[in-house]
This record gives C-alpha cells, sequence and structure tokens, in this order.
C-alpha cells in the first residue's frame, strides 16, 4: 500500500504544478461569471434554467473535458517524456496497478480542479436562489464519473503519443460537440455526457434543460456509473498492455 | 559453461545472478546486440565497449526495459520482463537524467523508498550519506549539476538496498574526486556481495571501478574476464604512430631495428610505425632521433582509441 500511495501522491502532485493550477482555476470560474451575466433579474425557475444552460452546459461541455484531457494526457505521458518512466515501471509494482494509479491520480487531480469550479458556480445560484443540495451533489457525481471516463481514454493515449492533448481537443469539439449532438446514439462515447446523465438523474429537474442545450442524453444516472465502469476497465487493460508490451524509456 | 580444458569460459561465473543466454535484439533491420552469452555474479563487473556498442541495450534488456528478440535473460532465477517481483531486488542507475526535476533530492530518494515499499527514514538519510549528497539533499535536483543528479540516482538505487546492482554510466558528469568515491562505493557494495554491473565507454573508469570486465563491441562479446586478460589482448594489437620529422629515411631505418616496431613506412616527410609497445616506442624515439641528427615535428597515435581497439578485439575472434 505504500507505494500504491507514493506513486499516487507524486503523480497528483507532478500533474498540479502551482502555474498549471492557477491556470485551471480561472478557467474553473467562467461557468460561474456566464452564470452571473445571464441570471440577473429572473424567477427561480429561469434562474435554475440558466444555471443549466450557460453555467453547467459550459463547463460540461468545455471546461470540465479541457482539465481531464491536459491532465490525463500527462500522467504517464509526462514520464515518457522525462524519462522517469523506468523509475517506476523498474518497481515490484504489477502493470495494472501503475495504470489504475495513473488513471486514479489523473481523475482526482481533475476533480479538484472542477469540483472547485462547479461549487463556485453552485455557490453564486444559491445566493441568488436556493442552496438545493441535490444540485451540488449532481454536479460533483457527474463531475467524477465524466473525470472517470476522460482519464481512462487519455492516460493510455498521452502514453503512445505526444499529441494526445491536440487529438483530446479535436475528439471533444468536433466529435463530442459536433457529430454526438447530431447524432445523439453515439451518446455513451462522449464522456461528459455520460457524466451528465448522471446530474439529469440526480436532479430530474436539469433532465430536460440539459437534452435542450446539449442535446438527447440517452442515459440514465445508472447508465452513467456502469459506462464509466467500462471505460475504467478498458482503460486499464489497454494502459496495462501498453506498460507491457512497449520497450520502456 | 566451460572451455575445453574444463576451466570456466571467462565469460561466465561460477554462482550467477544474472544469466544472458544466446540472447539477440535488433531494431527493425539494426542488429543492438546479437547472440550474446555471459553471467554476472557478486561483485563488481565492468561492461565496457565504445558507444553504440549494445550496453544499454544490454542493461535495459536485463533490467526488464526492453524484450528480448531472441535468447533468454534471467535475474535471480526469474524473467524480469514478466515477473516484476524482482524488482525488489534490482535497482538500475540509467545513463539518461531519469529524475524528477521538481522534487528535491531526499523527496527523490525517498519516493524511491516508498515505491519499493520502505517507509524508514534512516534508510534515506543512509543512502543520501553514501553519496555524500547530504548538503544538498534538500535542494531542488532541477538545480543540481550532471554530477550531483548522477549520485543522487545512485541514492535511490541504493535505498532499496538492491541484491543486483545495475549502473548505465554512472560516471559520467562526476568530477575526479566524486568519481573516486563512487568507485570506491560500488567496490564495497562488490565485497559484500552485490552484484554490481557499471556500464562506461571509458577504459581506465572499468579498471578501476571493476575487477572482472565484459566486453561488447558491435552488440558481439569482444572479450571476457579480468582487466589483465583485456589488457594484454589489446597490447597485441599493433598501434599504429605517425611520426614526423626532417629525416624520415634515416630515422625509419633507426626505428626498424628496434624489436617492438613491426612495420615502418615512409610517406613523404613523416613515418608510419605500427608496434605493439606506444610507451616505449615514446621514449625510443627521441633518443633515435638524437643519434641520426633528426628533428621531430609531431608523434601522433593514429588509433589509440577505446573503439578501435575494440574493433581489433573484434575482427581478431
Amino acid at each position: 500500500m505504500t507505494s500504491i500511495l507514493a506513486l499516487f501522491g507524486a503523480t497528483y502532485r507532478g500533474l498540479l504544478p502551482l502555474r498549471r493550477t492557477l491556470l485551471f482555476g480561472l478557467l474553473g470560474l467562467a461557468p460561474a461569471i456566464l452564470f452571473i451575466l445571464n441570471s440577473e433579474n429572473r424567477t427561480a425557475e429561469a434562474g435554475f434554467v440558466s444555471l443549466i444552460e450557460s453555467g453547467a452546459a459550459v463547463y460540461y461541455s468545455l471546461i470540465l473535458p479541457i482539465v481531464a484531457i491536459v491532465l490525463a494526457a500527462g500522467a504517464l505521458g509526462d514520464e515518457r517524456r522525462d524519462q522517469t518512466l523506468s523509475f517506476i515501471t523498474l518497481r515490484p509494482l504489477a502493470r495494472w496497478s501503475i495504470a489504475l494509479v495513473k488513471i486514479a491520480a489523473s481523475a482526482a487531480a481533475t476533480v479538484s480542479i472542477a469540483s472547485a469550479s462547479v461549487t463556485v458556480l453552485w455557490l453564486v445560484y444559491g445566493i441568488q436562489y436556493e442552496f438545493d443540495t441535490r444540485i451540488i451533489v449532481g454536479l460533483l457525481v457527474s463531475t467524477a464519473l465524466a473525470t472517470v471516463a476522460y482519464s481512462s481514454i487519455f492516460v493510455p493515449l498521452g502514453f503512445i503519443t505526444d499529441r494526445a492533448v491536440v487529438i483530446g481537443l479535436a475528439y471533444l469539439l468536433v466529435f463530442e460537440n459536433g457529430v454526438v449532438f447530431l447524432l445523439t446514439g453515439l451518446a455513451s462515447l462522449s464522456p461528459w455526457r455520460v457524466g451528465a446523465a448522471a446530474l439529469g438523474g440526480i436532479v430530474p429537474d436539469a433532465q430536460g434543460v440539459l437534452d435542450d442545450v446539449v442535446g438527447n442524453l440517452a442515459m440514465s444516472a445508472g447508465g452513467s456509473l456502469v459506462t464509466t465502469g467500462i471505460y475504467l476497465a478498458i482503460g486499464t487493460v489497454l494502459a496495462t498492455l501498453l506498460l507491457k508490451r512497449r520497450d520502456l524509456a | 559453461m566451460t572451455v575445453p580444458n574444463g576451466t570456466l569460459d571467462p565469460a561466465f561465473v561460477p554462482e550467477p545472478t544474472i544469466v544472458v543466454a544466446n540472447t539477440s535484439k535488433w531494431f527493425g533491420q539494426k542488429v543492438a546486440v546479437s547472440n550474446l552469452s555471459c553471467s554476472f555474479g557478486p561483485g563488481v563487473t565492468g561492461l565496457l565497449g565504445p558507444n553504440g556498442a549494445g550496453k544499454t541495450t544490454l542493461l535495459r534488456m536485463i533490467a526488464g526495459l526492453t524484450d528480448v528478440s531472441n535468447g533468454s535473460v534471467t535475474v535471480l532465477g526469474r524473467d524480469p520482463r514478466s515477473n516484476h517481483s524482482v524488482f525488489k531486488d534490482i535497482a538500475v542507475v540509467p545513463d539518461e537524467d531519469a529524475v524528477y526535476m521538481d522534487m528535491t533530492g531526499r523527496q527523490f530518494v525517498r519516493y524511491a523508498a516508498r515505491l519499493d515499499g520502505y517507509r524508514d527514514r534512516e534508510r534515506v538519510d543512509t543512502a543520501i550519506d553514501q553519496v555524500s549528497m547530504g548538503d544538498a539533499a534538500d535542494r531542488r535536483i532541477g538545480g543540481y549539476s550532471k554530477g550531483m543528479k548522477q549520485r543522487i540516482k545512485v541514492a535511490a538505487a541504493l535505498v532499496t538496498e538492491p541484491t543486483v546492482l545495475i549502473l548505465d554510466e554512472p560516471l559520467n558528469g562526476t568530477d575526479p574526486i566524486q568519481r573516486a568515491h563512487l568507485i570506491s562505493l560500488f567496490d564495497s557494495l562488490g565485497r559484500a556481495g552485490t552484484t554490481v554491473i557499471v556500464s562506461s565507454h571509458v577504459l581506465e573508469e572499468v579498471e578501476r571501478a571493476s575487477s572482472r570486465v565484459i566486453a561488447i563491441v558491435d552488440g558481439r562479446l569482444a572479450a571476457a574476464g579480468s582487466v589483465e586478460s583485456i589488457r594484454a589482448a589489446m597490447n597485441n594489437i599493433p598501434y599504429v604512430v605517425r611520426i614526423e620529422t626532417d629525416r624520415p629515411r634515416e630515422l625509419g631505418s633507426k626505428l626498424f631495428a628496434e624489436s617492438a616496431v613491426s612495420s615502418v613506412q615512409t610517406v613523404d616527410r613523416y613515418l608510419v610505425v605500427r608496434t605493439s609497445d606506444v610507451a616505449r616506442l615514446g621514449s625510443d624515439v627521441p633518443r633515435l632521433a638524437v643519434d641520426c641528427d633528426a628533428s621531430l615535428t609531431g608523434f601522433q597515435p593514429q588509433d589509440e582509441s577505446l573503439e578501435s581497439v575494440f574493433r581489433y578485439l573484434v575482427a581478431g575472434r
């Protein structure tokens, strides 16, 4: 357990140096700022719609994925680029445990940034309207699920290529925010939609608004959980195989 | 493995901890290691060869970082590629700067200890003291010199108290005092029963650090055995020396009579001399030049590099 915690801690700290944390922290304020700009003199109902439309939608479709992709791509990718991968692979650690810890640490780092973002959004909403705990629980659970899904994809991809972030952004902007918007049947291939579906399950009022803004999520909260589990299993297996089969730097 | 007269082949040791058996490694069309067989045991073994000889590839195969294309490598009876429990007993100091620049030296060594499951601070402090890095241990590695990085990497390897210690060019960037200290450290570890492999392309370093040498050239075993036997093998190879003088014919005829000189060739205003003993030639030439009233303007060994000597060794096998 000592070795697992050490690997987790070092990965987490390595992914969140001060400058990056500050940059992502500022980026994370964007949903709250958008909500403030769009919610003056509204009814409670209109305020909730604005929370989802201008706040949560931007958070799910841009802020959360960008942070998740950048951090996940660096979890193994930075070690490979900096030639420190052998430092962790030449240890009595099973390859699957290294893969799983890297995914977990990158997800934890993303959740740290993202949860601050949605907490600020929820606080701003609460000050103006009401502090509904279901909303913050829904936002945090959905954040965690989407983040695990992104980490499961981009931790192994970061190991394969230095262009994982570019590929990730293209995937986000072209496929998730373009193709899947038109073809909602592909929603399960969009990690942020998988997460957002959990918000819809926990806060039923949000479901309809989300469907209007980001397209039909076509998934229940349970489906979101199962789909995230599938992402995690596939990502862990893939990263394990890469660590086993590739000649390591 | 024994040779026909019943003695052990110098490429092998009686009680090996690492066995390399008919091992080859190729990357596409390039053969990095070719059908290499040898073994390593307790004590310090120098892995010697010019740059690009295949030393690092061999070490990476021993460490399980690179798969073998053919043959096998076992460490303490286990395949390091598939059995990761062996890493409890192996520590590797790679040639590259495999360090975390944002960590302090102490954090780096502690991280290495914890990755192997050790939590005690004394172990970390001891490893840092072994490489004399106590004063700089709480500074960021990013601010370290090359030699300091090398030493902190060695500390991170020693902190796990390995049975097998693999060091790839560990003396690169170290100053003479640090170098002497590290060599002494490797020697004491070897005497205590650790299998220490020290890779270097510098003959003098290997000679000082190890009693046994495995020499590799072009991915093949060029020589194995004691440093003395390798030296002797090298001394049997004629060196080529270019001597510049105003009276090449007269000096050439004098040199030809010397026993250490095997051939003399006159080319314009210089001589190309083949000798088995460069040092002796260096002391004889001034005396002979005085005898024939010749003035010397140059004395330049033409192929004294380790690489060329090794190529002779390979060609002679």
